[in-house]
């Protein structure tokens, strides 16, 4: 027994400090040099713990500092790591029309260092101590997540206060990072890209937002310090900080890193659902990997096209909104879902019930018919897409089926049974400083009230930006997600033929 | 003695039993059951939060203990407002009968983790089955709100019937166990060296299952064996406390309803053992080797047996006591050190380590014969400097490589980066798996001298680790592993052909030789 455990000792002491970078392989070489303390701040030993000044348990501290970042802060006192995440609100859908992929090559470009950051220093802050590191890119959303001991985070929230400063915008850097992203991972979603810019009003996400085509080579040192400018500052910006500290000393060592830069305000678009109606029409038929052709380049400041639009008044007056779509099979119901963590459980709650919903009796429906849902979850875009079969009228069997979760209905217990599930399962996640710190840079878009102004500052419960208390009340889900139980409210996706 | 009398006293004896039963029967129904006694685990004081997060350990508060009318020792972690349960039932191997250990041990405590899975369509557990030093462990992963329903599962498991369980773990550990490889055989082999045992003991041989080496009868024995409360110890996180928990039903059915099966003696309860290490450590360190490498008595190079055609592996290995935190650090930080260059593992237990070094002797190809770069043709052939074959050039290199790291003095920045490193992982590690303290509280049971020390290992190790200085690794490193000059205690086993061994043997005959250092 001794022996064969001898056999495993390599790999499980290997595991952690080789974990989850998800640059590649190139990326991560540098890190294995040991981290240069010329530049970087010497390791701290943690501050004693002040009861005095400790927030109340299963608080986070928000607040915006002058240059226009968010900074979250939260407690975890379970073992001496801390959670590190840059969340920045742009993702595939800013990319400019003539350019596809840009955002998340640049992601990448970021890992390239610059005048204070060495090439892959992020990834070595995190790994030469034990920790890991990931960087996730999406269609609104672009996050640098480090885990580390907590003795390292004083130098990982240094590499993140400088990260954004002029990057370098070296040729060879840059085709570095090209290279990286074209070996990334494809999306995996179940909606064509022109389909989920229709369902969300937002012409941006109307493209593969990973490729890396010959336009973005071609792309020269100016041009790049330009798109690095326009897309990425501290103003669209959160950092979220996770340790065994109380959230007010960690902000108190955040706030002094960004002393430096110069007074801005806060700029990260709240990105709503857009006015689907406006665009209705046929959907490029037939060229399913076509950009749509209203994608045009927008100015650095515009990210978000359906920000702030409202919904057209006729979308909830008794039918769905049709689009055909070439390609199609039958119909498919598609809800965009609000860009919040509360909405994002309430929807995989919703979809979990759906998919457990027992069949009425006959002629309430049909013998065959059966019902489907899918949720993609995009902390920004997420799509719930529910796909009827063998029902003659679709929309009545659909109309039906959510009918029954309604206050009262036939199957709201079953509703309220996925919903504990759920919280349940967020629950255990965000016990961990890592999975707090995504799901916190996952919560919504929040903008400063009128007269907060540069350096607010506001304090949570946790519960609230998780999205758990909204779990815990059945009438949330009308309030933080509202449509997603009207079929009136849903884009239909159908070949062109069918349409009425 | 008269038939009269032998009449007169088995007359007695038949009212004594009826008394007996009597007794049993109505007594002890009436008899109130008194609550196990709990106690506050603080013999050593645990180290204080901060000091705790600042050495990179866990900041558990001093746990409770008690030990089941079933003889079962609980560990229980309380930490607030956690979410999760987590449950490490911990089963020593060590005390089992020969034939029991190894792959029986193994299939029973499949069978177990098995009856645990079929709580999950019922309840929200996961359940893993680990390896220990000389243990088996199985973890259940759950929400705190079904503290008490697990605890009853876990009792339905270990009361049952386990037959149909050994069978499917059985066929699944056929499915799934790879034949020994080099690796298995040669670590299984030099342990068995170093311990004074049997290589069969420290093997899981899927091929014991294959050929029906293992009858139902003998897998039953060992999942009893096994599963004796007496010798386990279960360890526990989760939100509420031992003290209230103890009276739950949870508890009452684990502790009745799971009882040995082993011995149906009545009154061995009272004698289990209260302490976890005398559990589940052997009674007795392992007898170490008294030889040398390099000098008289020179230990003998055994050969085992390749499983296939694969490259000869040898593995050098020794005994390194490790009582103390200091030596326990310092062993440790060699051992990373080394990693960086060769595969070397390093498996602590309590108050001894084995460390062993992993050399492949084939894959270094052909010489590339020196060329003049003046002139640009092979310099004429020396009889004397001809190229040995690849086997002891590899050999002959990998042990020049091994004598010119120990004699290395490390400095301190690279002391105190190996340390961060190995601490840091550890506690990344436990929080990516879900903060699981009994995971943690398993590892600080390896490194305990003794039961007082278990909750203050983990700090005690770190905080020695972060302040060993250069000086004292490589003393550390000529007292242990010098291979001239070290202390006795080395085996070493050769995983290859006769050749192999000759080809070995002769380049060992005249003494361990390196390779010379390059010319500036």
């Amino acid at each position: 027994m001794f022996a064969a455990l001898l056999t495993l000792l390599t790999v499980a002491a290997a595991a952690p400090a080789t974990a989850a970078a998800s640059a590649p392989a190139a990326a991560s070489a540098p890190a294995a040099a040991p981290t240069s303390m010329a530049t970087s701040p010497t390791l701290t030993p943690i501050t004693p713990l002040n009861p005095t000044a400790t927030a109340a348990s299963g608080t986070v501290v928000d607040a915006v500092l002058p240059c226009g970042l968010r900074v979250l802060t939260a407690r975890d006192l379970s073992l001496p790591v801390a959670a590190v995440v840059l969340a920045l609100e742009v993702g595939s859908e800013d990319d400019p029309a003539e350019l596809p992929g840009l955002v998340h090559a640049l992601a990448y470009q970021l890992e390239q260092g610059n005048r204070e950051l060495r090439p892959a220093e992020a990834i070595a802050t995190a790994q030469d101590a034990g920790g890991t590191y990931a960087l996730a890119t999406g269609f609104a959303q672009i996050r640098f997540e480090s885990l580390i001991p907590a003795s390292r985070l004083d130098p990982m929230l240094w590499v993140e206060s400088q990260r954004l400063r002029n990057p370098t915008t070296a040729p060879q850097r840059w085709s570095q990072a090209l290279g990286w992203a074209a070996s990334d991972e494809r999306g995996g979603s179940r909606l064509r890209p022109e389909a989920l810019a229709f369902v969300h009003g937002a012409p941006g996400l109307g493209h593969d937002g990973r490729v890396a085509g010959k336009p973005l080579g071609a792309l020269n040192e100016a041009a790049l310090t330009a798109q690095l400018a326009a897309k990425f500052n501290y103003a669209v910006a959160t950092l979220v900080v996770v340790g065994p500290e109380s959230p007010e000393q960690l902000l108190a060592r955040v706030s002094p890193l960004f002393a430096d830069l110069p007074p801005a305000p806060r700029r990260a678009p709240v990105r709503s659902i857009g006015p689907r109606a406006l665009s209705a029409g046929p959907l490029s038929p037939g060229t399913g990997s076509a950009a749509p052709s209203d994608m045009s380049p927008k100015p650095p400041g515009d990210l978000s096209p359906g920000t702030g639009t409202p919904a057209p008044q006729g979308m909830s007056s008794g039918s769905a909104t049709t689009a055909p779509l070439a390609r199609q099979r039958g119909q498919t119901f598609v809800w965009p879902v609000p860009p919040n963590a509360a909405a994002g459980a309430w929807a995989t709650a919703l979809c979990r019930a759906i998919n457990r919903q027992k069949k009425a009796a006959e002629p309430e429906e049909p013998r065959r018919a059966r019902l489907t849902c899918d949720y993609e979850a995009d902390v920004r875009r997420g799509v719930l897409i529910l796909r009827p079969g063998n029902a003659e009228d679709a929309q009545a069997f659909v109309r039906a089926r959510l009918a029954r979760f309604a206050p009262g209905g036939a199957d709201a217990a079953l509703l309220q049974a996925q919903a504990a599930i759920v919280a349940q399962a967020l629950r255990l996640a965000v016990r961990t400083p890592a999975g707090l710190a995504r799901q916190l840079a996952m919560s919504a878009v929040e903008v400063p009230p009128v007269g907060g102004g540069p350096s607010f500052q506001q304090t949570h419960r946790i519960d609230e930006l998780t999205g758990l208390a909204a779990l815990a009340d059945p009438a949330a889900l009308a309030r933080v997600a509202p449509g997603l139980l009207r079929v009136e409210d849903a884009i239909v996706l159908t070949f062109p033929e069918a349409q009425p | 003695m008269s038939m009269h009398g032998l009449a007169r006293l088995t007359h007695r004896a038949w009212l004594a039993a009826c008394i007996l039963n009597l007794t049993l029967a109505f007594g002890t129904g009436c008899r109130k059951r008194e609550p196990p006694r709990v106690e506050i685990f603080d013999e050593a004081a645990t180290p204080a939060q901060t000091e705790a997060l600042g050495s990179l350990a866990p900041p558990w508060p001093a746990p409770e203990r008690v030990v089941l009318a079933n003889g079962l020792l609980v560990h229980w972690l309380h930490e607030a407002e956690t979410p999760a349960l987590h449950l490490r039932l911990i089963l020593p191997t060590h005390a089992l009968k020969p034939a029991l250990q190894g792959t029986a041990a193994l299939v029973a405590a499949r069978a177990l983790a098995l009856e645990l899975e079929r709580l999950s369509p019922r309840l929200a557990v996961r359940v893993e089955l680990q390896p220990g030093l000389d243990r088996l462990e199985l973890a259940l992963h759950g929400v705190v709100g079904e503290t008490d329903a697990v605890l009853s599962g876990l009792a339905d498991a270990l009361s049952g019937d386990p037959a149909r369980a050994l069978a499917q773990a059985r066929r699944q550990l056929l499915t799934e166990l790879r034949p020994l490889d080099a690796e298995a055989l040669a670590a299984s082999e030099l342990m068995a060296i170093l311990r004074g045992d049997a290589a069969v003991r420290e093997r899981i041989d899927p091929a014991l299952l294959q050929t029906q080496g293992l009858g139902d009868s003998q897998l039953l024995d060992a999942w009893k064996a096994l599963t004796d409360p007496r010798q386990a110890l279960l360890v526990v996180h989760a939100r509420t406390r031992l003290s209230e928990a103890a009276g739950t039903a949870g508890v009452a059915e684990l502790t009745e309803r799971w009882r040995q099966q082993v011995n149906l003696l009545a009154g061995n309860e009272a004698r289990s053992e209260p302490q976890a290490l005398l559990r589940l450590r052997p009674n007795k360190p392992p007898p170490s080797t008294t030889n040398h490498l390099t000098r008289a008595p020179i230990a003998p190079l055994r050969r085992v047996d390749p499983p296939g055609s694969g490259r000869p592996l040898l593995v050098i290995g020794r005994a390194i006591p490790t009582a103390t935190a200091r030596e326990r650090s310092l062993a440790r930080l060699v051992q990373r050190r080394l990693q960086e260059q060769f595969d070397v593992r390093l498996g602590i237990a309590g108050p001894w380590a084995a460390l062993t070094l992993h050399i492949p002797l084939a894959g270094l190809g052909k010489a590339k014969p020196a060329i003049d770069l003046l002139e640009g043709t092979d310099p004429p052939k020396d009889a004397e400097t001809e190229p040995q074959d690849p086997l002891t050039r590899r050999l002959r290199r990998e042990l020049t490589v091994i004598r010119d790291v120990l004699r290395l003095r490390p400095t301190t920045q690279d002391l105190f980066q190996a340390a961060q490193l190995w601490l840091g992982a550890r506690m990344v590690a436990a929080s990516l798996a879900g903060e699981d303290w009994t995971a943690l509280w398993s590892e600080s049971l390896d490194l305990a001298a003794n039961d007082g020390d278990i909750a203050a290992a983990l700090a005690r190790d770190a905080q020695a680790m972060l302040a060993a200085t250069p000086e004292e690794v490589v003393a550390w490193q000529q007292r242990w592993l010098d291979l001239k000059t070290s202390e006795p205690g080395w085996a070493w086993v050769l995983v290859g052909q006769e050749a192999d061994l000759q080809g070995v043997q002769g380049f060992l005959k005249a003494g361990i030789s390196f390779e010379p250092a390059p010319e500036n």
